[in-house]
């Protein structure tokens, strides 16, 4: 038996029951319904990535319509399927890590429960990253925190007062000082 | 301007309704300039449009809109990358309404090649990246010297006076830099480099002596022009400029020929064929299919303008068959549909750079940087593996929150002032080389399959050959090195496998030669076999060089104009 053989051999077992676990996942359609039933635990998470502080945070700007929205029309099944499944893993994890509920969690709580499913979720190295993207769809947490990003950022608040956004510059300085606290142009 | 087209019946009144002193075929960057001229000339000139009008500023619904206006607030849906696979590659649903819908206009691909196109009024002069470059005689007489393909029929002192011309009336920024490969043009001031691009530009100067980096020459206007522009910094050109501060057909082109009294143009009107006269030996009018009511209609004129762009315009050549010309009009050398060329692109690389962190910008510039061909322009930079050469486009800017979430670990008010900060300096390369003219890539029409209007769909067959694959890995390589000479961290280097056509730069399909055997254009534009028809589109092209080549299709067709005028007057034609 030679080296790539035996590794096979060895991961063959495990490697068919989990394929045909993923062939049940990835072709079943998630009941889509739960996208909104879970509107408001969206909106906590949202808020959890991109809190509210002296500029309007992710539920100010109602970043879980959007985020459903992308979510129902703009994402492929695989990912769509994995953020559903995600929402109901976290909330179980949540039982289990703190023995209440997530909407009766502090946001310390809240932050170290997501802080734990990115460690968790962190795609395998570079090449390995794209092609389990490819076969299994986004991970949740990276699904989350793109769509949570980029909902915050181009809502009128987002844009407006937790970036800098100018729709008709009038005029080009290609190189000047950075004010003080100044925010990143929220459209390049 | 006529909404849809007319029908009339062909008896004796309506001949003369229907005849016009010229045809002009597609209203895009090429057809826009063929009208002007005609018009401007004084010759009734009629432009058959395929797609539906489009109304300068009243019809760029989307221009003024901020991010948060649109539903999916500008991410594609998983309809549209279904229902348009190919364009939507290209749009966002700012622009979407600008480019065809994939399911309605079909073609087939022998292998992946992709046609991104729109069908409207201003084809796509409302949604190209403005880039614009002249040719040289490194590239004119390239064939030539190295016995690849044909020679081309012109040399740069025939086009420059028309580069002249059309570059003063189009209003191009840019900076002269003295170089034989990219000559200098009619230049309004450049848009200026951001902190990061002028480092690099001195960087490159200071590590290199065959190569510079310019600030690149785009049709947007840096100064008001003829009661257009100024560019307001906006960069959201592809939606269309409410402020007419960029070249395009609709905003510049078409309403000049309006002017004039001369210009009918319309819209919804598909040219299914040129009619050939065998015993006049000159084509004599048009089939038109109404795209809405499918009632065909003739028109007629002394002289056509096919400008329908490369692909579209070889189909219609392949589909005007006759006695006189069984392989299409013009079609004896058989030449018609091949030799399609692309730009490759997407080789490159991008870095980060660690300083001028208290330094930033205003405004967007709808601008960047460019590196003329600085390979096998002579003894001293000759390359073994490949000829030809590529030029660079490239963009410094501060990374922002699209870059930066993905690179930000944790959650929360850190992640949040992280993300909404402006990021590290950045700069991105790539390349954009030049294809070779090969004779099996190509366009031709299948045998059964029809579209919508009983029009035949057409094949596309592509495949780069060694000398672009070679070409890649020194573009790539070449993006690395001035990176790291400039100091650069973080340093990607990249060759994403994108499918040709993705630079939308197809070109070749009836080329300009001197010999009738084995070209289909003379050195005028003009059909060697049909003396009153002129191709002034990307098909003419006998060589794709490294430039973005639609100022080439302008400065030609202004250059065929006044030749088909004066052959006109002549009674030549
Ligand atoms: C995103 C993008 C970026 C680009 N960037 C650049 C750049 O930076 N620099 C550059 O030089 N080029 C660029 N280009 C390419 C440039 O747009 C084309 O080279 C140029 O528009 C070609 O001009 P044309 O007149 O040949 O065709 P088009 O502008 O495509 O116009 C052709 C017209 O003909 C019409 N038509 C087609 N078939 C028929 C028919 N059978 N009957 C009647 N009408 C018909 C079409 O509807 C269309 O309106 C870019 C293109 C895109 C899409
Ligand atoms: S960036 Fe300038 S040219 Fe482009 S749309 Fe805006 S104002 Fe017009």
């Amino acid at each position: 038996m030679n080296r790539r053989k035996a590794i096979i051999g060895l991961v063959g077992l495990t490697g068919a029951a989990t394929a045909s676990y993923f062939f049940y996942t990835q072709t079943k359609q998630e009941d889509l319904n739960q996208l909104d039933s879970n509107k408001l635990f969206i909106a906590e998470l949202a808020e959890t990535i991109i809190p509210r502080t002296t500029t309007p945070g992710a539920k100010d700007a109602k970043a879980e319509e959007i985020i459903i929205l992308w979510l129902k029309e703009c994402t492929d099944r695989k990912t769509r399927n994995n953020f559903i499944r995600g929402l109901e893993k976290l909330k179980s994890r949540c039982q289990a890590a703190f023995d209440k509920d997530f909407m009766h969690c502090s946001a310390q709580e809240r932050q170290a429960l997501l802080n734990q499913f990115e460690k968790e979720e962190k795609p395998f190295a570079p090449i390995f990253g794209k092609i389990q993207k490819k076969f299994l769809g986004t991970a949740f947490m990276p699904t989350l925190k793109e769509y949570t990003t980029k909902a915050y950022c181009t809502s009128f608040l987002g844009a407006t007062q937790g970036l800098a956004y100018v729709l008709i510059p009038s005029r080009r300085e290609a190189c000047i000082p950075l004010q003080t606290s100044q925010k990143s142009w929220a459209t390049q | 301007m006529l909404d849809t087209l007319k029908t009339i019946n062909l008896n004796g009144t309506a001949y003369k309704a229907n005849t016009y002193d010229a045809i002009v075929v597609g209203s895009g960057i090429s057809g826009g300039w063929a009208a002007k001229e005609l018009c401007e000339k004084g010759l009734k000139t009629l432009v058959l449009e395929r797609g539906r009008n489009i109304e300068h500023v009243k019809d760029y619904h989307t221009a003024f809109k901020n991010p948060w206006d649109f539903t999916h607030r500008l991410v594609n849906t998983q309809k549209d990358k279904e229902e348009c696979p190919i364009q939507s590659q290209a749009f966002d649903q700012g622009n979407k309404h600008f480019f065809v819908n994939d399911k309605e206009h079909p073609y087939i691909q022998e292998n992946p090649f992709s046609w991104v196109r729109g069908y409207h009024v201003g084809g796509r002069s409302l949604t190209w990246g403005r880039q614009c470059y002249r040719l040289s005689d490194l590239d004119f007489e390239a064939n030539l010297n190295e016995g690849i393909a044909v020679d081309w029929p012109i040399r740069y002192k025939d086009i420059a006076p028309w580069y002249d011309y059309v570059e003063k009336y189009v209003g191009i920024s840019g900076r002269k830099e003295g170089l034989s490969q990219l000559p200098d043009g009619e230049f309004l001031p450049p848009i200026d480099l951001n902190c990061i691009e002028a480092y690099f530009e001195g960087s490159v100067k200071k590590n290199y002596t065959d190569r510079v980096v310019t600030p690149s020459r785009v049709a947007n206007l840096t100064e008001a022009k003829d009661g257009r522009g100024p560019c307001q910094y906006r960069n959201l050109c592809s939606r269309g400029c409410p402020f007419s501060a960029y070249f395009s057909s609709n905003g510049v082109t078409l309403p000049a020929a309006a002017v004039t009294g001369n210009l009918t143009l319309i819209s919804n009107a598909i040219v299914a064929e040129v009619i050939y006269d065998k015993e006049k030996k000159r084509a004599i009018g048009v089939r038109v299919i109404d795209t809405i009511t499918k009632q065909e209609t003739k028109y007629f004129a002394k002289i056509i303008f096919l400008n329908a762009s490369t692909i579209a315009t070889a189909s219609i050549l392949l589909n005007s068959t006759s006695e006189a010309f069984p392989q299409g009009l013009g079609n004896s050398s058989g030449q018609v549909g091949h030799n399609l060329m692309d730009h490759f692109q997407l080789a490159g690389a991008s870095g980060i750079y660690e300083g001028f962190e208290d330094k930033y910008y205003f405004g967007r510039s709808p601008g960047s940087i460019h590196i003329p061909r600085f390979r096998n322009i002579n003894a001293e930079t000759k390359q073994k593996d490949f000829i030809r050469g590529y030029g660079i486009q490239g963009k410094g800017e501060r990374l922002s929150w699209n870059d930066l979430y993905a690179q930000t670990e944790g959650v929360g008010a850190s992640f949040k002032d992280k993300i909404t900060k402006p990021g590290p300096w950045e700069v991105w390369l790539g390349g954009w080389g030049e294809t070779l003219p090969y004779y099996d890539n190509k366009i031709t029409l299948d045998p059964v399959a029809k579209d919508n209007w009983g029009l035949p769909i057409l094949r596309i067959s592509f495949e780069y050959g060694d000398n672009e694959k070679a070409m890649r890995k020194d573009i790539k390589q070449s993006c690395k090195e001035m990176l790291e000479r400039a100091g650069f961290t973080n340093i990607n280097a990249f060759d994403y496998d994108q499918p040709p056509g993705s630079a939308v730069h197809e070109m070749g399909t009836a080329r300009m030669g001197h010999d009738p055997k084995t070209s289909v254009l003379n050195g005028n534009n003009q059909m060697h076999e049909v003396p009153n028809v002129f191709i002034t589109d990307g098909s003419c092209m006998t060589s794709s060089a490294t430039q973005n080549p639609s100022l080439t299709y302008m400065a030609l067709t202004a250059r065929a104009c006044e030749y088909a005028v004066e052959g006109l007057k002549k009674g030549l034609l």
